[in-house]
């Protein structure tokens, strides 16, 4: 079977073929909760297809996105890093679908696994740079810097130059209202780096997104790229 | 809740907002668009003359219900530097 979740990917063939039998298909629906707050951890889900987001409270009944999961990665970190439920909800953002598998099914599997556990735990390294890095991008850099970043990361992540994504959405990533994004978009529109139609925003001109994003884009983007390279050449102890 | 749209204008071009936010009523429209506007000076690097600048809110028909400047918007924003009025 070809994956086109970047993780189960990258695993050798035959530590696939020991977990393919426990990936259940599923779809993921617009708008679904695939976890709740506080809520124990029952699946995981490898994205194959659409975009999930991760979601803070900041205050009351305000809630804002902190990052975005999509092919490259999972739902359901804090079962990798043997945590039981997590402060954030996920949501789906962008219908499509994933793979998924009982919690206590993975963590057994990664007991048993060094390979897969390695290249889980590598990922877990990339979630932890994304998030710190990110931080540091929101003190630091400006509107128009973050917004092409968030619009690069959800390329990556969707794996495709059109995005459904709201303004709304945006701006919750960046920490703007709402406004400030629609004016934003705008300009980049004018400068023909993206295209825009009702609910969807094209990449038109990736090279000049890149270069109107802040470095923080490579700095995750390299943190992401490097959890598929090539294991050690030595037999893996199981 | 009635859904409005606040597009915003900068004497050149039009910037639509084509999803629109559902609110209570009028003057939480309002509150919104100056909190948008408070928004777009301080963050935006779009805006170099904030006097041509402004918000329009609209109903669902596209019917212009108020509009507000942006730099209306400035004087009901917290100070963050030096104040500049004399209070003497």
């Amino acid at each position: 079977m070809e994956f086109r979740n970047r993780l189960l990917a990258a695993l050798p063939p035959e530590e696939r073929q020991l977990l393919q039998p426990q990936l259940d298909p599923v779809a993921l629906r617009s708008r679904q909760v695939l976890h709740f707050k506080r809520v124990p951890i029952e699946q995981v889900y490898f994205v194959e297809e659409g975009l999930v987001s991760v979601l803070a409270d900041t205050g009351g009944t305000e809630v804002t996105e902190v990052w975005l999961i999509g092919r490259e990665g999972l739902v359901g970190l804090p079962v990798i890093l043997g945590g039981i439920a997590t402060p954030h909800r996920r949501v789906v953002q962008v219908k499509g679908h994933a793979f998924r598998i009982a919690a206590q099914d993975l963590r057994r599997a990664m007991e048993e696994r060094l390979l897969l556990r390695r290249l889980l735990l590598r990922y877990a390294q990339a979630v932890l740079i994304q998030a710190s890095q990110a931080g540091a991008c929101a003190n630091r850099h400006t509107l128009h810097q973050r917004l092409a970043r968030w619009l690069l990361s959800a390329q990556y992540r969707l794996g495709r130059d059109s995005l459904p994504l709201t303004h709304a959405l945006l701006a919750r990533l960046v920490g703007a209202r709402r406004a400030s994004i629609t004016v934003a978009l705008g300009a980049l529109e004018t400068a023909e780096i993206t295209g825009q139609r009702r609910g969807e925003i094209t990449i038109l001109d990736r090279d000049r997104l890149e270069q109107a994003a802040c470095n923080c884009h490579h700095i995750i983007r390299t943190a992401y790229e490097s959890i598929a390279l090539e294991e050690p050449a030595r037999t893996p102890d199981r | 809740m009635p859904r409005y749209f606040l597009h915003v204008r900068d004497g050149n071009r039009i910037y639509r907002d084509h999803e629109g936010v559902m609110l209570p009523d009028i003057e939480a429209a309002r509150a919104y668009a100056l909190s948008d506007a408070r928004d777009l000076m301080c963050r935006n690097e779009d805006v170099q003359d904030p006097a041509a600048w402004e918000i329009q809110v609209c109903d669902q028909t596209g019917r212009q219900l108020l509009a507000v400047l942006l730099q209306d918007a400035v004087r009901g924003a917290p100070r963050t530097t030096g104040d500049d009025r004399a209070d003497s």
